[in-house]
């Protein structure tokens, strides 16, 4: 039986180790966009309380807007646990109309920073739990010969008062 | 340390995790991973049987003797939908020599998104929906499109991921018919 020395063994494993990102399916792998932590959201009780979710885009990276121009296409979309908040409205920033070259259509993207900004009524009487409010972006990146797989990100936004 | 028969896959795998660095750099796609030539460095295309839009089972295995473009695709993906007309283009004009293209989607909402794809894009090889383990056993799919070339032998040649040339995938398969 052949045998092989001990530094290209090494070699493997340690290119092993380092596709282990990698090699999960169809799930892991690069993230192209990160929700950047904010500062903690002020509340007043009666009041509406606007909510800034901002989002760093990979460079050379592109996610599909709210509302794509391709039926095929996953929008970018931010969604909100339940709380004693009440949200009203969710507002995405203008897209991008950009022609890729594969395909024959402009398609409406987001690209380097955005903020979506979701508004919510705030109750009279806040419950004393209320400390913050969880949610999840999902969103679908390419670059302009690949694409990764869709992903949702939790976003935690700290509330005070 | 690693016996004969395990070596091959192991440099195989490192071959394709060689990927990863590419999926952590800010551009993917546009990869190619050419198999060693002889022979004994090949790795084994992974077997797998699915079915297609008709219920009908698609093992690869079946498919030995056979020059194979396996293409890991999904219905939102961009870049997917340029090299479609070409694999169709491509299952025309080589069928008869001894070719298939197998397409393996990775959508998560299979074939209620995957159906109407197959006949809007009026495919004539067989389509399958793919699971994230089958995925793995190709040592994972980071971005799509993501395709294999397989020989006849059932042996990957090449790998692809990212939008390839037209051109390069016609070298690549009249080069094993």
């Amino acid at each position: 039986m052949r045998r092989y020395s001990k530094p290209l063994a090494v070699v493997l494993l340690l290119g092993l180790a380092s596709g282990a990102l990698w090699a999960q399916g169809f799930s892991g792998g690069l993230r192209a966009a990160t929700v950047v932590p904010g500062a903690a959201v002020k509340l007043q009780p009666g009041k509406t309380a606007e909510v800034s979710v901002a989002i760093q885009i990979r460079p050379n990276y592109h996610i599909n807007s709210n509302a794509p121009a391709d039926e095929y296409l996953i929008p970018t979309k931010l969604t909100w646990g339940s709380s004693s908040l009440q949200l009203t409205k969710t507002e995405y920033p203008e897209a991008e109309t950009v022609n890729y070259s594969f395909s024959d259509k402009p398609l409406s993207v987001y690209s380097n920073k955005i903020v979506i900004v979701s508004h919510f009524a705030v109750p009279e009487k806040m419950p004393a739990s209320l400390t913050e409010l969880k949610g999840k972006l999902r969103y679908q990146a390419c670059n302009n010969r690949a694409c990764l797989p869709p992903k949702t990100a939790n976003v935690t936004v700290r509330l005070s008062r | 340390m690693f016996s004969s028969t395990k070596m091959p896959l192991l440099i195989a795998l490192v071959a394709l995790l060689g990927f990863s660095s590419c999926v952590e750099d800010a551009t993917v796609g546009g990869s190619t991973v050419e198999a060693a030539s002889e022979n004994k460095e090949l790795t084994p295309a992974p077997n797998f049987t699915l079915k297609d839009v008709e219920g009908r089972e698609v093992t690869l295995a079946d498919y030995k003797g056979k020059v194979v473009l396996l293409n890991f695709w999904a219905t939102w993906c961009g870049p997917c939908k340029i090299e479609m007309p070409w694999f169709v283009e491509f299952q025309r004009k080589y069928k008869d020599q001894g070719f298939s293209v197998i397409a393996v989607s990775l959508d998560d909402e299979g074939w209620e998104v995957v159906r109407p794809f197959t006949e809007e894009y009026e495919l004539n090889f067989p389509v399958v929906v793919g699971t994230n383990e089958m995925a793995d056993e190709f040592g994972g799919v980071a971005a799509l499109p993501t395709t294999f070339i397989i020989d006849k032998e059932g042996r990957i040649r090449n790998s692809h991921m990212g939008l390839a040339g037209r051109g390069e995938y016609e070298e690549e398969i009249e080069a094993l018919l």
